[in-house]
């Protein structure tokens, strides 16, 4: 029988590290759980973002959060940025590394954007075979989340959560359920996100993602730019009672507020946990897309050089 | 569920698709995608399906929208002041032309604006006469990306800086033979207007306008973790030329001399001290080597 987790541990509620918020947390040093960084933001740096990473890693625990693997591409797997992956993790001592079920690109090019996989059995082993030669040459288990999708292909013959399941069992990775993606996906696709959840191996879930989105009336878009929603929390609560509890991750990426308003979102979990099934986390009132620039999915998140 | 395609075929036709220039439908009719799945606009169901509220061009125009909006404000970041010369659709379309011409192919957005100053050199009309709008934006866009490679790659903060008294040790008959070892931050750039003044507008929300043309000589680095810039004449700028190039103080000054117009040798007599002095306070080198020593 699979450990819970994998035996990773459950680092409790921490808040994706973003650039914005970077003097707040070297000078008021908050009481946050643990960070969450983009990997490719930090595998190159020779400035302020690795500066800061060095000082944060020294306080809190750091998990790695990847947009590039594309472990669903048909390209030959980059085994340069791999190696970056591996140095930036053995560095950081990040207590996993994770990225998304999807591709980002082929010919060689990446989009920036996390793009969908057909569900069926050659697209199954082809990822299975490509996480096992991640996992042996990182030297360590691979997370994979649940990426945010907005079209199904006629080329599927299992569901999401099958492959999923069979995905993880048959490569023997971690996964990481975001939430948000599955509610969203769900809305986009018809689906009942319960059933999704009820669905997975709950024992290979290590992480949780929260987020917030905009909803365009036909579809969802992932934009990480608001709090998280009712039905998005009561999720959450059935995720955490099916899995026992793990680590649980803000994600903010665009608008993105004050860090003390970040962190209060995920604390909302924290709440929601401790005060059992009736109560939901308040909700402030700051919404709709009237006041957004751009619906645009945020899966990368770009770091602005500082000049005098 | 039709004839099943490879997973290959399948994504090499999505890529074509959504990130055509002119939409879905003119991706899905493009030769390219047509190669890997032979459909047109009325048949895309066969590949993506509907769903009750969209349909399959619909959903797949979902990804189509975000890859150039995504891109774009990313480059946007990247080029804030030419984005604010150019406006903001006049930047679009040019950052649409660049990415179509030249779509990332890193794992990293750190990379997506490598060679956008190249693409607007490229794409420059060439019937406009020089130093004119073209090449201010050209400059702008040179400036923006050095400063984005300095602030993010190699930079001095942990490796300690050359200091006056450096120099001072170096005994006089041997000073034309030191060699300066720069910080891995310090660039040089030619430009044809004061681009990194309005850069410095523009992030401080001044509204500037544009500048006249003049000669503008400048010399960028990084200290403490901050991208920092600043003018010198051109005989210091033929002499660090020189020097970062790898020539000795001696050979520099030759180097330098020769680029420069006939009499200028006083020039850098009168003023070597004054710029040891500024280069050790500036923090542009790590250190002075001497052969031998």
């Amino acid at each position: 029988m699979t450990e819970a987790r994998l035996g990773l541990p459950d680092l409790g509620f921490g808040v994706g590290l973003r650039t914005t918020h970077y003097p707040h947390i070297l000078k008021n040093k908050p009481d946050v759980d643990w960070f969450e960084i983009i990997s490719e933001n930090y595998m190159d740096s020779g400035g302020r973002p690795r500066h800061v990473l060095e000082q944060i890693v020294e306080q809190y625990k750091v998990v790695m959060h990847g947009v590039s693997l594309s472990i669903g591409s048909t390209d030959p797997l980059d085994f340069d940025y791999l190696a970056k992956l591996r140095a930036l993790a053995d560095w950081t001592k990040a207590a996993w590394i994770s990225d998304h079920v999807c591709w980002t690109g082929v010919n060689g090019l990446n989009g920036h954007d996390l793009l969908p996989l057909p569900y069926n059995e050659e697209t199954l082993q082809h990822v299975v075979s490509r996480i096992k030669t991640v996992q042996d040459f990182l030297e360590r288990p691979l997370v994979l989340e649940n990426p945010t999708t907005y079209v199904t292909f006629t080329d599927s013959t299992m569901s999401e959560w099958d492959f999923v399941t069979r995905m993880a069992e048959e490569s023997d990775c971690g996964l990481l359920l975001d939430v948000n993606n599955v509610y969203v996906s769900c809305f986009n696709h018809d689906l009942d996100p319960e059933d999704f959840i009820r669905s997975l191996p709950h024992e290979r879930i290590v992480q949780f993602h929260l987020a917030g989105h905009t909803d365009c009336g036909t579809h969802i878009i992932d934009t990480h730019d608001n709090f998280v929603v009712d039905k998005v929390w009561e999720l959450y609560r059935l995720a955490h009672k099916l899995t026992g509890g793990v680590s649980t991750l803000l994600e903010w990426d665009a608008q993105i507020p004050d860090f003390d308003v970040v962190h209060g979102e995920v604390l909302k979990a924290r709440d929601l946990i401790r005060d059992g099934d009736t109560a939901l986390p308040k909700r402030a009132a700051r919404d709709t897309a009237a006041d957004r620039s751009a619906t645009v999915p945020q899966p990368a998140v770009f770091v602005a050089a500082e000049v005098e | 569920m039709s004839e099943q395609r490879s997973l290959g075929k399948l994504q090499r036709w999505v890529q074509e698709v959504i990130t055509h220039p002119d939409g879905i439908a003119a991706g899905v009719n493009s030769q390219t995608a047509r190669q890997q799945i032979d459909i047109g606009t009325a048949q895309i169901e066969q590949v993506v399906e509907r769903s009750t509220r969209l349909g399959s061009a619909e959903r797949l125009a979902v990804y189509g929208n975000a890859y150039f909006a995504r891109l774009i404000e990313c480059l946007g970041e990247e080029f804030p002041a030419t984005r604010y010369a150019l406006g903001e659709e006049t930047f679009e379309s040019f950052a649409l032309g660049y990415m179509t011409q030249s779509p990332s192919a890193s794992y990293s957005l750190g990379f997506l604006g490598e060679r956008f100053a190249q693409y607007l050199i490229d794409t420059r009309p060439s019937d406009v006469p020089k130093p004119s709008w073209p090449d201010f934006l050209i400059d702008l866009a040179k400036v923006e990306r050095t400063y984005a490679e300095v602030f993010d790659g190699p930079g001095p903060e942990n490796l300690g800086t050359l200091k006056p008294e450096d120099l001072q040790a170096v005994p006089p008959e041997r000073v034309s033979e030191i060699r300066f070892v720069p910080v891995p931050s310090l660039r040089l750039m030619e430009a044809s207007f004061r681009v990194h003044e309005y850069v410095t507008a523009v992030r401080r929300d001044r509204s500037p306008e544009i500048p006249m043309p003049v000669e503008t000589l400048l010399v960028i680095t990084r200290r403490e973790y901050v991208v920092r810039r600043g003018t010198v004449s051109r005989a210091e700028f033929q002499l660090l030329r020189a020097i970062i190039d790898g020539h000795s103080l001696g050979q520099a000054i030759e180097v330098a001399a020769e680029a420069m117009p006939a009499g200028s040798d006083d020039e850098f007599a009168a003023n070597l001290s004054k710029w040891f002095q500024h280069w050790a306070s500036a923090g542009w080198f790590l250190r002075v080597e001497l052969p031998g020593s």
